[in-house]
């Protein structure tokens, strides 16, 4: 039998990080409670607001499908990360962040790994809703440039958030609680430009909505998807929303990578 | 000597808890070392320490002559983990997360490939290599974890608890893959509540108690302390527990739960014989009474004041299966 031999080197902070993304990816991906129900849950709720509840919300200027999938495809990053807490959560109780802590590698690559793989599990799947998007009737007036930008935006977001739901299920203590939380993503996704327009919200609700990060990444992609149209019925520039989604997102990852990183090294 | 774990004062609170409350253990290389204690002695409070995972709030800690607190990353290139829970990927192969591990140890692909074939081989998975873990068995689970430890062959293994809940076929599997890799040259250290399992695999047995080092030494010398033979006599009723005590003098203990009274005595058979009497006399009525050698049992009784089994009020490392 072949003696194993103690490794020379350490493993690096990139090896670290692009290791644990591609066992957590694969993990998301084997596991179709977590993908499935992502997808299937966004898909449900698109349905809903497209013909359920749709029908009674009138925005001006814009055909109301083309106004809800920008807004569901952004938002729906925030039920991702929920199940992505409640992923963490679990490996933290099966004793898996205990072997990584154990390990003789950097903690942040870790935490990177595991934000790489939430972050492009939340970009897919807004992939996957801006597809059924389409089948049921919306359509873009943009082009590929402003599409691709749009899409590094929604990764930069995601990525930013998949901080917020790691950091949630470390300090969650476990999967029941971190599913419990996850119910945070409700108000956010709701106080905010995503689904109706912040006009018609009263006036405390209303300043939230428009200071809140969310409205900024949803109008981003609005503007960057339909154009002129819709950035004319914004009350800024397209410009403005870009550059303060941006900050906002260096924002959230300036405070909770920091907290993400005491908690996984809470001894 | 080159020492594997030399702690001084080692203490761990947690608020008002003291996990460990001044800890001193030093034991050399080369060794399979078992931490012997009940639920909530602190064992597995020790083993995060030494694994990097938990920091003491006083007192020193040196594994594999590396100091704890002011090189940890240095002791996490020397160790290996395996926890009282199988940590693997249930939506992985087996394969794959060796290979993960031994990414992570700092071998490249080709050394990891390797050292992941080698170790599936060593811990007989070779077949079950590519299938996905969640479809091992319990045992199975238990071995790769115990693998995913070996891949950066470290220089100390920590187990903690690594046979709880394990079926007895499993946990002979365990025992016989650990006791391979101690031949190996491998040193071990696991924690367990089982004196069997201390007995069977451990060069050197700690016994701790309420996070203090109680005893320590090989099998035999912990039995040659306690020193004398022991007499174990079981009574029919409970109720009559105190009144054996009573006729069988002051060094008699009652061990609670269990329906018995125990005696260490230095004449052997002639006190066999004296206690037989004496509880005929009280008209005590019996199930059973005999004289034997001290067992670990024994030993962790007389010094702890009570058996494995009983929590003494706290239990803060899990359930105790038996």
């Amino acid at each position: 039998m072949t003696a194993i031999l103690a490794p020379t080197h350490t493993a690096s902070w990139t090896t670290t990080a692009f290791t644990f993304a591609a066992r957590t990816l694969r993990k998301l991906l084997r596991t179709p409670q977590v993908f499935g129900i992502a997808i299937v849950q966004s898909v449900l709720f698109l349905l809903m607001f497209r013909y359920v509840i749709g029908g009674a919300i009138g925005v001006p200027g814009v055909a109301y499908v083309d106004f809800l999938v920008p807004g569901f495809v952004v938002s729906g990053i925030l039920f991702t990360g929920g199940g992505a807490s409640v992923a963490v959560a679990e490996d933290v109780a099966s004793g898996q962040y205990d072997r990584m802590r154990s390990l003789p590698i950097p903690d942040s690559a870790v935490l990177a790994g595991r934000a790489i793989a939430d972050a492009s599990l939340m970009v897919l799947v807004g992939l996957v809703t801006l597809i059924v998007g389409f089948v049921i009737g919306f359509r873009m007036n943009t082009n590929a440039g402003d599409l691709v930008f749009a899409f590094v935006l929604l990764a930069v977001y995601a990525l930013a958030f998949a901080f917020v739901f790691g950091y949630l299920g470390l300090v969650s203590g476990s999967a029941q609680a971190a599913q419990g939380l996850s119910i945070l993503a409700v108000p956010f996704s709701f106080i905010s430009s995503a689904f109706v327009p912040i006009a018609t919200m009263p006036g405390p609700v209303q300043a939230f909505a428009k200071a809140q990060p969310l409205t900024f990444m949803v109008n981003a992609w609005r503007g960057l998807l339909l154009g002129g149209n819709v950035t004319r019925t914004f009350g800024h520039n397209l410009g403005y929303y870009v550059v303060g989604s941006l900050l906002w997102a260096a924002a959230i990852a300036l405070v909770f990578v920091p907290l993400a990183m005491r908690s996984y090294r809470k001894r | 000597m080159e020492m594997m774990i030399e702690a001084e004062g080692l203490r761990k609170e947690y608020g008002d808890v003291k996990a460990l409350a001044g800890l001193d253990l030093a034991v050399p290389s080369g060794k399979v070392l078992a931490v012997l204690g009940p639920n909530g002695a602190g064992k597995t409070t020790l083993i995060r320490t030494i694994a990097t995972l938990t920091r003491p709030t006083a007192g020193t800690l040196r594994v594999v002559g590396i100091d704890v607190a002011h090189h940890p990353k240095q002791v996490r290139r020397s160790i290996g983990l395996a926890g009282q829970y199988a940590a693997v990927e249930p939506a992985l192969t087996g394969r794959e997360n060796l290979r993960m591990v031994a990414r992570l140890f700092g071998h490249d692909r080709a050394a990891a490939r390797a050292a992941a074939d080698a170790v599936l081989e060593q811990m007989g998975l070779a077949e079950a290599g590519d299938r996905l873990v969640r479809t091992y068995s319990g045992g199975m689970q238990r071995r790769l974890d115990l693998g995913a430890s070996l891949v950066g062959a470290p220089r100390l293994l920590l187990l903690d608890e690594p046979t709880t809940g394990l079926d007895p076929r499993s946990r002979n599997e365990l025992w016989l893959a650990i006791e391979d890799l101690a031949a190996r040259g491998t040193d071990v250290l696991l924690t367990t509540q089982y004196l069997d399992e201390a007995d069977r695999l451990a060069d050197i047995i700690a016994i701790i108690d309420h996070g203090k080092l109680v005893a320590s030494g090989t099998g035999d010398e912990l039995k040659t302390q306690l020193g004398r033979d022991v007499i174990d006599v079981s009574v029919k009723h409970d109720g009559d527990l105190q009144r054996a005590v009573d006729a069988l003098g002051p060094e008699a203990t009652v061990e609670v739960g269990n329906s018995r009274v125990w005696l260490p005595v230095t004449r052997g058979a002639d006190e066999l014989i004296a206690a037989v009497q004496a509880l005929g006399a009280a008209g005590i009525p019996l199930d059973d009474i005999g004289l034997r050698r001290p067992t670990l049992d024994d030993v962790f009784l007389a010094l702890t004041g009570h058996t494995t089994e009983q929590a003494d009020g706290d239990a803060s490392s899990g359930t105790s299966i038996r």
